[in-house]
């Protein structure tokens, strides 16, 4: 069986959403004298990288919540105990594999 | 880069004996909480694959922020100004970069019980030479990495305790040390004293940045300086501070997301919601660190105007000497400030070494030296190479080669060619082996050449050229020559997910 699987690279607007904002904060769209405006010491355009900066991790946010679902923690549940030292898991799947 | 802080000699050995002291300490604790780890490869070298929200973040931030984030980055925003601001965004994009395959590799890794990066692509692509190549491509990137690890404790201890403990001594005792709770407690040893070394870290430049602001003055002076002086760090950067600027942006974010270290934690996550957490919480981290020390910078330029380059290396060191001058609550939080980086260095140093051992147990000595062995061996295999590895690489930080030097500063540019394989192998099932494998050696040839010649076309880095070409004989050399049947069925089960 196919698991549902929710992937950020598969989806477009997280795509969409990355290249603008990988857009934003690179300082290209400044004149190259904009070192004269501050704001309490610290040059405006410096403000607006922080800002789009931000705005990148914020999203980076949404995406985990809401474009990231795999069926693992359903599998597998959160993790083997510790200190069991089992690693039967992985020699079955890799017999598997082979056959 | 040796920051000489004469004011803390003996102060300064207290705090360094009192870290050794509870690093094994916690190696200790974490061996006599888990006794039957060493009997096996994932309990040694991926804690159980049991590691919770907190801990995952700070070995994470462990591999991301090392002591170099707070002695190097200040100097080089004293020197660049705000064009050296892209050291915030460029650890965001780390986390971008994971975004785009962390979520299957998590989803693989908990399937295919993954043990580390090199594993993947052996799954993947079931080459021996595609897999040997990447594997030694790591080990070599690793230690290089370690040796610089190596060479800033002992730079960091001799100048934190003033000379009174000269650099090998330095560098044996935290080595030693390293080593005895990386062995007690494997990867949860490391885990748990990145937590304790990530918070240290974290205390110190939040106190450097508070003191700094208090007894310097704040950003408007330095602004002040800057456009008296030299305006062009107040102004962003344009032409060729622009492609350094962009070019940092994707080298450091596709670099250190594929770290070997860095991918090997995602296999080590308790669950998909704990890695969850532990990202978005690393989303917001480069403003407190990154940040943080980025202004420690900025205010250093009227604190201490005029240095010359050699000069302002020594700025934290400079600043840290004058905070604590002030009163005693300074001149301990400076202690400790020191202590955390030294922490932060050999927190970094031993996640690198514990992915190394584990690419020597898993991928050489378990896969094609002695596949039979049990996994006592095969960690005990581990251990030994890596402790061998650290004795080699003390001797080179000691006596470094008048000639070729290069050779080990090599890391980034070599590690990133792994990355085609690494991320599009996930998704590309027609991606074959021999291209795959044609594409990581030419992008690592092409890379250390160009960093051995100091070649830099364009002033993009020399590791993004290698990665380049490297993609595209990857994808150009599949298109061309095509894959049989069985390899893409093989490889459409296995990333479908139709085991």
């Amino acid at each position: 069986m196919k698991p549902a699987m929710s992937e950020p690279v598969r989806k477009r607007r997280v795509w969409i959403g990355f290249i603008v904002l990988f857009v934003l904060i690179n300082p290209w769209y400044f004149a190259s004298d904009a070192g004269s405006t501050l704001v309490m010491g610290i040059p405006l355009w410096a403000l607006i990288i922080l800002g789009a900066s931000l705005l990148l991790s914020i999203f980076i946010t949404w995406t985990i919540r809401t474009q990231w679902q795999t069926d693992s923690d359903e599998l597998y549940g959160c993790g083997k105990e510790s200190g069991d030292g089992s690693n039967d898991h992985r020699d079955a799947t890799r017999r598997d594999e082979e056959a | 880069m040796e920051v000489e802080l004469a004011f803390s000699g003996w102060s300064g050995i207290f705090v360094l004996a009192l870290y050794g002291a509870l690093m094994l300490g916690v190696g200790v604790f974490a061996f006599l909480r888990n006794r039957g780890m060493r009997e096996s490869l994932d309990e040694y070298y991926l804690g159980g694959r049991g590691l919770g929200v907190m801990v995952l973040f700070f070995t994470f931030f462990a591999t991301q922020y090392s002591g170099n984030t707070v002695i190097g980055y200040p100097p080089t925003a004293y020197r660049m100004g705000y064009q050296y601001l892209v050291s915030v965004p460029f650890f965001i994009m780390i986390i971008m970069v994971y975004l785009f395959f962390a979520p299957r590799l998590y989803a693989l890794g908990r399937r295919f019980s993954l043990l580390t990066p090199v594993d993947w692509i052996e799954l993947r692509f079931r080459s021996k030479s595609v897999s040997i190549l990447a594997a030694i491509l790591m080990l070599y990137g690793l230690a290089n990495y370690l040796l610089e690890q190596f060479v800033a404790i002992g730079q960091g201890v001799s100048g934190l305790t003033g000379g009174t403990i000269p650099y090998q001594v330095g560098v044996i005792f935290f080595i030693v040390i390293m080593v005895a709770y990386s062995w007690l407690g494997g990867m949860r040893s490391v885990a748990y004293t990145d937590t304790i070394q990530g918070i240290a870290l974290l205390f110190g430049v939040f106190t450097l940045l508070i003191g700094s602001l208090y007894y310097f003055g704040g950003l408007p002076s330095a602004a002040a300086n800057m456009q008296l002086n030299a305006p062009e760090k107040l102004n962003p950067p344009d032409g060729a501070g622009l492609t350094r600027w962009f070019s940092l942006l994707v080298l450091v974010g596709i670099g250190a997301a594929i770290y070997p270290h860095a991918v090997q934690r995602i296999f080590s996550a308790k669950s998909e919601a704990t890695l969850k957490r532990s990202f978005i919480r690393m989303a917001y981290m480069p403003f407190l660190t990154a940040g943080v020390v980025f202004m420690v910078g900025i205010i250093g330029i009227a604190a201490f105007p005029g240095l010359s380059t050699a000069e302002s290396e020594q700025l934290v060191g400079m600043m840290a000497n004058a905070l604590a001058n002030q009163n005693a609550f300074f001149y301990w939080a400076m202690v400790l400030l020191f202590g955390g980086i030294i922490a932060a260095i050999v927190s970094t140093a031993d996640s690198v070494l514990l992915t190394f051992s584990s690419i020597i147990s898993n991928d050489l000595y378990g896969r094609y030296i002695k596949p039979d062995a049990s996994e006592y061996q095969k960690v005990l295999a581990g251990k030994l190479v890596g402790l061998v590895a650290v004795a080699i690489l003390i001797v080179i930080a000691w006596y470094p080669p008048a000639t070729l030097y290069q050779i080990f500063v090599l890391k980034f540019e070599v590690l990133i060619q792994v990355g085609p394989a690494l991320i599009l192998g996930l998704y590309w099932t027609r991606l074959n082996a021999r291209a795959v494998f044609a594409g990581m050696l030419a992008g690592a040839v092409m890379a250390g050449v160009f960093t051995l010649m100091g070649y830099r076309p364009l002033g993009i880095y020399s590791g993004l050229w290698g990665l380049l070409l490297n993609t595209t004989i990857c994808v150009a050399g599949t298109l061309l020559t095509g894959i049989n049947r069985a390899d893409r069925e093989h490889a459409r089960k296995v990333i479908g997910f139709e085991y």
